[in-house]
C-alpha cells in the first residue's frame, strides 16, 4: 500500500496535514485519540493559604486547569495518568510539578493577576504557556496565596488536559462543472467564500484545494451545473493545539497511542486463540 | 460575565490573553471585528467571546469585603 502526507498549514499552533493512501477510519482514530488520549500537564488541584478576592476558591481553581502549561519536557519527565492514579501529591516528583501564586494589594490599590505570576515551584519547565491570562482581579487590601498541583492527565478524564484544541478529518473536495449545462452566469463565483471558483477564458476554473465543501456554489446554480465530489483517497488533518504541546507533537502521540491500542486489541485476540486451541 | 473566560466555550481556544489587546484596540476607536482579526481570533465562537463579555470584576471589587 503506498501513501503520502503533506504538510499543507504549518503556523503558530496549527497544523494541517494532506494524507493520500491513509483510510479515513485511521484518521479519525487519531483525531479522537489527539483529543481525547494524548497527555499533558495541568493543573489538578490547589491548596489556598488565603484568598479575600471576590473569586471563590473554586473558580479560582478552576482557572487556574484551564491555563495551558508547557508539555513537551514533562512528556517524557512524568509518570503517565494511570500510574499516578492514587499517588499523594506531596510524595510523588514523578508525578506532580507545584506551581504557586502569591499576591497582594495595598490600600487603595487594584492589581489584575496574570498567569505571568503562576510561578513554577519544583520544575522550571511547568509553566504557563501564556503570560498575559487574567486570573483575578484583587481589590485594595485583598491577598491571593496558593500552591497548584499539576500532572499529566487526558482529555478523556477532563478537557483541561486535552492538548488539542481543534482536531478534525476533513474531505478532499473535487469540484466539476457540467459545461454543457453551464451559462456562465457567475452566480457560483459570487457566492463561493474562499475563490475556489473562477470564470477564467470562457469557462468555470476549479481550484478544488481552496473549497472548504459549503455547498453554497451547488446551492446556488440555476441549472445544477456545479458537482461537489469527494476524492476517495485524500483527507485533510487538522489540528490546533492549546500550546501546551506543539501540533507535531499532539500528531506523533495520536499515532503511538492508536497503535499501542491496536497492539493490545491483537495481543488480546492472540490470547483468545491459544484458550480456544486454535 | 464577572471576568473574561481563560478559554473559548464552545472550542477550548485560549482567549483570556488577548482580553486587555481587545479592549486597547476598542477603545482607540478601531473596528471590534478588526481588532479580532488582528489578534488572530478566527472562529465565532471565539470571537463572541469577547463582543458578549462585560467586565464586572472591577466593579464587584469596589464592594468586596474588608480584611
Ligand atoms: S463548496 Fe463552497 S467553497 Fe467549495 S467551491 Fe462551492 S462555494 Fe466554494
Ligand atoms: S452558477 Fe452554474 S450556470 Fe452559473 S456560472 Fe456557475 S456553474 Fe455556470
Ligand atoms: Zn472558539
Amino acid at each position: 500500500m503506498s501513501y503520502s502526507i503533506e504538510v499543507v498549514e504549518r503556523s503558530g499552533n496549527r497544523l494541517k496535514l494532506l494524507f493520500k493512501g491513509v483510510p479515513l477510519a485511521l484518521l479519525n482514530a487519531v483525531r479522537r485519540a489527539s483529543i481525547e488520549y494524548v497527555p499533558s500537564m495541568a493543573v489538578d488541584f490547589v491548596v489556598f493559604n488565603n484568598n479575600t478576592s471576590v473569586l471563590h476558591d473554586e473558580i479560582i481553581a478552576h482557572r487556574l486547569g484551564l491555563i495551558p502549561l508547557n508539555s513537551e519536557e514533562a512528556l517524557r519527565k512524568y509518570k503517565s495518568p494511570e500510574e499516578c492514579a492514587g499517588k499523594s501529591s506531596e510524595s510523588s516528583v514523578e508525578c506532580y510539578a507545584v506551581l504557586s501564586l502569591h499576591a497582594s494589594t495595598k490600600e487603595g490599590e487594584i492589581k489584575t493577576v496574570y498567569s505571568g505570576d503562576l510561578k513554577p515551584v519544583t520544575d522550571p519547565d511547568v509553566r504557563p504557556v501564556y503570560e498575559g491570562i487574567p486570573i483575578v482581579v484583587l481589590g485594595p487590601n485583598q491577598e491571593i496565596s496558593l500552591e497548584a498541583y499539576a500532572r499529566l492527565g487526558r482529555g478523556v478524564e477532563h478537557i483541561k488536559w486535552s492538548p488539542a484544541t481543534v482536531s478534525t478529518v476533513t474531505y478532499s473536495a473535487r469540484l466539476t462543472i457540467k459545461e454543457e449545462l453551464c451559462t456562465l452566469c457567475g452566480k457560483c463565483v459570487e457566492v463561493c467564500p474562499r475563490n475556489a471558483l473562477a470564470l477564467e477564458n470562457g469557462k468555470i476554473r476549479t481550484y478544488d484545494e481552496r473549497c472548504i465543501l459549503c455547498r453554497q456554489c451547488v446551492n446556488s446554480c440555476p441549472v445544477e451545473a456545479v458537482v461537489l465530489g469527494f476524492k476517495e483517497d485524500e483527507f485533510y488533518l487538522t489540528i490546533e493545539s492549546s500550546g501546551s504541546l506543539k501540533p507535531e507533537t499532539i500528531v506523533r502521540e495520536a499515532f503511538k497511542i492508536v497503535i499501542s491500542k491496536l497492539d493490545k486489541f491483537l495481543s488480546i485476540l492472540d490470547s483468545i486463540k491459544a484458550q480456544s486451541g486454535g | 460575565m464577572v471576568i473574561i473566560p481563560v478559554r473559548c466555550f464552545t472550542c477550548g481556544a485560549v482567549i483570556g490573553d488577548k482580553w486587555e489587546a481587545f479592549v486597547e484596540g476598542v477603545k482607540l476607536g478601531k473596528d471590534p471585528g478588526k481588532v479580532l482579526d488582528e489578534l488572530g481570533v478566527k472562529r465565532y465562537c471565539c470571537r463572541r467571546m469577547f463582543i458578549s463579555h462585560l467586565d464586572l470584576i472591577e466593579e464587584l471589587v469596589m464592594y468586596s469585603r474588608k480584611v
